[in-house]
């Protein structure tokens, strides 16, 4: 099964049924909002998950995986039944855990500035920008972002060392998605 | 930073901005680079007779030796990434009028011919500018194809290739690519034609289908419309 073939906004269980939609995402909300609890995880088949968070007054919510481009052209009207599982190497990127306190002061998400694949070096052969435990200065290039041959070189607004690579090299980003996790100086 | 003269004698339409001609460089795209953070005021073109390290998309060599045409127009950036398109329609529209012949865009703005590809594209947002390199190979050299286009017209086809560009470009700038959808559609290869695209990782196979107001490729896979904004074609022949 192509992952390009559930719609964005819902969770599919095993078969590609859809076992949550917006509503029950609303209520899951809710009941974190009401609840002592700061965080809340919710797993899904494919590696799909639901991550919710209390975050000084905000409760966002996290959906996995967020990069999925090609999009299909109209919303498909019900789920496709999963025949096969998911490519290796998109599953590896659904399970690739996103979840670090970025409440944290410390803590800083450089986000993609457009949709593209994201590409983490310069050419095949070349070394990464940047890699875990580097140091970044402010304005340095972090990655590549391409779209329709117009290549974007990301720079990082921030100085401070790289805590995490978000998102797997030569895969489709979103605009907005965090890429690198970076601790701040 | 490469020595290099003005060339005055060259009348280049406005849109273009400054000239700079030089005998050779490592890359006009990375001249450009270099004369943005000089400070040089956008827009400009950096035009080489050969190119030491000309590079296309992930620093492939883009052979460039004498009889090309290599150039690199620096201009502001406009937002949405269909620029690349619109550039392919203006260096399209301007090669046909120097030669006849089956010559078309493989989505996003390569330009080929039955024999191979024989003009790229590269658009690079540099700061708040917007580089486009474009490579034409007007000979053949060895095994790469070339136009057939006298080295000799060289001026005459970049003064032709900005001609088109400042027929678009503003309509494009304020308008976006979707007026220029039924062009572009003109000068690629015709709907249900078998194609391989490579997104990143993943490699998908079918026919193409269109071209949406974004300039996104929609390709037949099976029994689904899937749209691309990134990845590279191969054509089935």
């Amino acid at each position: 099964m192509l992952d390009n073939q559930a719609p964005q906004n819902d969770i599919f269980g095993k078969r590609g049924e859809q076992v949550m939609d917006k509503k029950d995402i609303k209520e899951l909300i809710e009941l974190v909002e009401k609840s002592g609890i700061d965080e809340l995880e919710v797993h899904f088949s494919f590696g799909r998950k639901i991550i919710i968070r209390k975050n000084a007054g905000q409760v966002p919510v996290v959906m996995q995986p967020t990069a999925s481009a090609p999009q299909p052209v109209a919303p498909q009207p019900t789920p496709q039944t999963a025949e096969t599982p998911p490519s290796p190497q998109v599953s590896a990127t659904e399970t690739e855990p996103a979840r670090e306190e970025v409440s944290s002061d410390k803590l800083y998400e450089i986000k993609a500035p457009m949709v593209g694949t994201f590409y983490r070096k310069p050419s095949p052969d070349s070394e990464p920008y940047v890699k875990v435990g580097d140091h970044i200065e402010k304005g340095q290039v972090v990655c590549l972002i391409e779209a329709m041959k117009l290549f974007n070189e990301v720079k990082s607004e921030v100085s401070g060392t790289i805590k995490k690579v978000l998102v797997e090299d030569a895969t489709p980003v979103e605009f907005g998605q965090p890429l690198f996790l970076v601790e701040l100086d | 930073m490469a020595s290099f003269r003005e060339q005055e004698k060259i009348e280049l339409p406005p849109i273009a901005g400054k000239l700079f001609w030089l005998r050779k460089v490592d890359s006009t795209q990375l001249e450009s680079r270099r004369l943005i953070d000089a400070g040089q005021k956008i827009p400009f073109v950096v035009l080489a007779n050969s190119q030491t390290a000309g590079r296309g998309r992930f620093m492939r060599k883009w052979l460039s030796p004498p009889g090309g045409l290599y150039f690199s127009w620096a201009t502001q950036f406009v937002p949405g990434s269909a620029v690349s398109l619109v550039a392919g329609i203006a260096v399209l529209s301007a090669i046909k009028k120097f030669c006849s012949g089956k010559i078309f865009l493989k989505w996003p703005n390569d330009i080929l011919t039955d024999d191979g590809k024989v003009a790229g594209i590269l658009a690079e947002k540099y700061d708040d500018a917007l580089i486009l390199g474009v490579g034409v190979n007007l000979v053949g050299a060895g095994e790469f194809p070339g136009l057939g286009i006298d080295p000799a017209r060289k001026i005459d086809l970049l003064t032709e290739i900005f001609r088109q560009m400042d027929e678009i470009w503003e309509e494009f700038a304020t308008g976006g690519f979707r007026k220029f959808v039924r062009r572009y559609l003109e000068l690629t290869f015709p709907p249900g034609t078998p194609i391989t695209i490579v997104d990143g990782r993943r490699t998908f196979s079918g026919v193409f289908e269109n071209i949406t107001p974004d300039g996104e490729l929609v390709v037949r896979v099976g029994d689904k419309s899937l749209k691309f904004s990134a990845g590279e074609v191969s054509l089935k022949l």
